[in-house]
């Protein structure tokens, strides 16, 4: 749930008991209020009648249906007030509510005698209800106009929070920046921009710093390399070699071998996500025909059946030497990978190629597949680094590289991200 | 080809522009062991100088160099002497270098490390393509290869080569006489940019065929399996 989804679900939950509570209020302050004004004018009517009583008059009957008045002989206990409810025969004899005042008074001769008024509320009724059905209305409309200030501030307020959000989102370490975070007028977001701002140099800078160091690693172990290849390629040539000191420079041979073979992939790896490649139109059909004929004998030595498909010409674009890498590389670990009298089934698309082959079952995990060093046999002379070159090429030039298997056969898809 | 290849080999000058000073003499010696002339710089100061007191056939350098860089090395001898072949050999194993030093004229690049057969076997085919624009064969008594035209002959009878065969005949042949270890080999064909095949199996086995297509056509047995080590082709009857 969002944030201002939650705050609104709050400030909603807490206007419901107010506009409740606000409406109950306000119908019994403004029924107080019209009870008052009625007491009043019983109050006034019987002062009038009283008056009228110590002058003699003596009949007090009212034409008005919604009025009462009575005067009847004996002692009172004093002035009372009281509501209660009287048939209405215009009504069917239904009860109405009325209000009542009950006063002490005296004749003109003196003897006491008990003024009754009253007046019907069914009037002042519908008055109460009117204001407090506005009240309710008002309240409604005031809770509403401050959930949707609310929602239109928050957007408003949050729009550098979700700026830094989507920029959280898009960082990469490996790309260049796309400049600091704008500066809020809010102190949090700014606070929270210059923190985020910072850390991400940081993280570039480090990933800078390990990326060149990889390079610089790598470089330097080039040269006493090719001077150990060097002076191993002399050794070799030495007439007076017996089988066991061949065997032992045979064993030096495959581990320089190793070595270079590592340390080139580790350089190559760093390079690719250093530089930029422009990307062009490739042939991918004709690239997969040269690295297959490169490949063409040790595919007929092991039996492989190797197809190629053309649907449509590939339109996936890639700098020439980064698309002979992925296709060498994924049309050799077709080959290492297979089964004797296997198959490879190449299949270019519009948007995308496939490189389908038979192989025994995985011995890692799928999801390391793409992994740096991610071997089947630790022991073998390959470097772990082939596919990882792949997806390091395909991460850089917004390709997308997925594997899935399916009854003994693999998939490798490079399509358009 | 061994008087052709005693007319062009004993004539070609190699300068070898590499600083580190362990890798030029093996280099250098290894060449020399070929037949190249080989003369050497270890800067750049010094690589200009001679390249510009001096013509060469071929000009081996190392793009990191003292005072300098053999980029600009490449410039200046493609500017003054279209015909020198130049491999570049560097230890910047990178290819933006490799696309540069080809744009500025080179004629191959070599990444360090390198197999120093490897080395010789481009700077054969540079030579070839330099001197006599690719127009030769290379003769060995009864063996006679077109590189151009991928053809092999023997006592005049073609002989059925697929291109990996053709390639590792070409490369012996290069470095003949040298024991050719068999990750040399196996780098040389399939190069070394790509993850690396467990195939010592299958060359051991594609080279027993090629060993025996040539001697059906009555070559003489010059493949030598040695020890455990690789192969090598003798031209020594």
């Amino acid at each position: 749930m969002k944030l201002l989804q939650r705050s609104s679900l709050y400030q909603l939950a807490l206007a419901v008991p107010i506009v409740i509570v606000g409406t109950a209020i306000g119908y019994w302050l403004v029924s107080a209020v019209v009870k008052e004004e009625v007491d009043e004018q019983l109050t006034f009517r019987s002062k009038r009648i009283a008056q009228d009583l110590r002058n003699g008059k003596e009949d007090f009957t009212t034409g008005a249906s919604s009025e009462m008045m009575l005067v009847v002989p004996g002692v009172s206990a004093g002035t009372m007030f009281m509501d209660s409810v009287m048939p209405e025969p215009e009504d069917d004899g239904e009860l109405m509510p009325w209000r009542i005042g009950r006063f002490p008074a005296e004749y003109a001769d003196g003897t006491p005698c008990t003024i009754t008024v009253g007046r019907s509320l069914l009037e002042t009724e519908d008055l109460v209800m009117g204001i407090a059905a506005s009240m309710t209305v008002l309240l409604l409309l005031v809770v509403l106009a401050n959930l949707l200030l609310n929602r239109w501030l928050s957007r408003k307020l949050w729009k550098p929070f979700h700026h830094a959000l989507a920029t959280l989102e898009r960082f990469r370490m490996d790309a260049p920046s796309a400049g600091a975070l704008p500066a809020s007028d809010v102190d949090e977001f700014n606070a929270m921009n210059r923190t985020l701002d910072t850390m991400m140099m940081k993280m570039r800078a480090d990933f800078t710093t390990q990326k060149r160091f990889t390079e610089q690693a790598a470089h330097e172990l080039q040269t006493p390399l090719a001077v150990m290849q060097g002076k191993l390629d002399q050794l070799i040539q030495s007439p007076n070699m017996g089988e066991q000191e061949a065997g032992t420079i045979d064993g030096l041979f495959q581990a320089r071998e190793r070595m270079g073979r590592t340390v080139t992939h580790m350089l190559l790896l760093a390079r690719i996500g250093n530089r930029q490649f422009a990307p062009e139109r490739i042939d991918w059909s004709a690239l997969f025909r040269d690295q297959h004929a490169a490949l063409e004998d040790l595919i007929t030595e092991r039996g492989i059946n190797f197809t190629m498909h053309e649907e449509e010409a590939c339109r996936v674009r890639l700098h020439p030497l980064l698309a002979e890498l992925i296709v060498a590389n994924l049309l050799r670990n077709a080959v290492q990978h297979n089964i004797p009298s296997g198959s490879i089934e190449v299949a270019i698309h519009a948007s995308s190629f496939t490189i389908r082959n038979t192989g025994p079952e995985l011995p890692v995990d799928p999801t390391t597949l793409f992994d740096r060093f991610a071997k089947g046999d630790p022991s073998s002379a390959s470097t772990g680094l082939g596919l990882s070159i792949v997806k390091e090429i395909a991460d850089g030039n917004g390709l997308l590289v997925s594997y899935t298997i399916s009854h003994g056969t693999h998939t490798i898809a490079v399509r358009n991200g | 080809m061994r008087t052709g290849s005693a007319r062009y080999l004993s004539a070609v000058k190699v300068l070898l522009i590499e600083d580190e000073p362990e890798l030029r003499r093996s280099i250098r010696t290894y060449l020399q062991g070929e037949g190249f002339v080989v003369d050497s710089a270890n800067d750049f100061p010094t690589a200009h100088e001679k390249t510009t007191q001096y013509i060469y056939d071929a000009v081996l350098v190392d793009i990191t160099l003292p005072k300098g860089n053999g980029l600009d090395v490449v410039r200046e001898l493609r500017a003054k002497h279209p015909t020198t072949g130049i491999i570049i050999i560097s230890a910047k194993g990178s290819l933006d270098d490799k696309v540069r030093g080809l744009d500025l004229g080179a004629d191959d690049y070599l990444p360090k490390p390198f197999h120093l057969p490897e080395l010789v076997a481009r700077l054969r085919a540079l030579i070839r393509r330099k001197r006599f624009d690719g127009n030769t064969a290379i003769e060995l008594d009864e063996l006679r290869i077109v590189p151009e035209d991928k053809l092999v002959e023997v006592h005049g009878q073609r002989v059925d080569l697929t291109i990996m065969q053709f390639d590792l005949l070409l490369f012996l042949v290069a470095n003949k006489d040298r024991v050719l270890s068999r990750t040399a080999i196996v780098e040389h064909v399939w190069g070394d940019m790509a993850e690396r095949l467990d195939h010592d199996g299958f060359l051991y086995s594609h080279m027993k065929n090629l060993r025996k297509k040539l001697l059906e056509k009555g070559c003489r047995d010059r493949i030598q399996t040695v020890y455990g080590l690789g192969y090598r082709l003798s031209t020594r009857a």
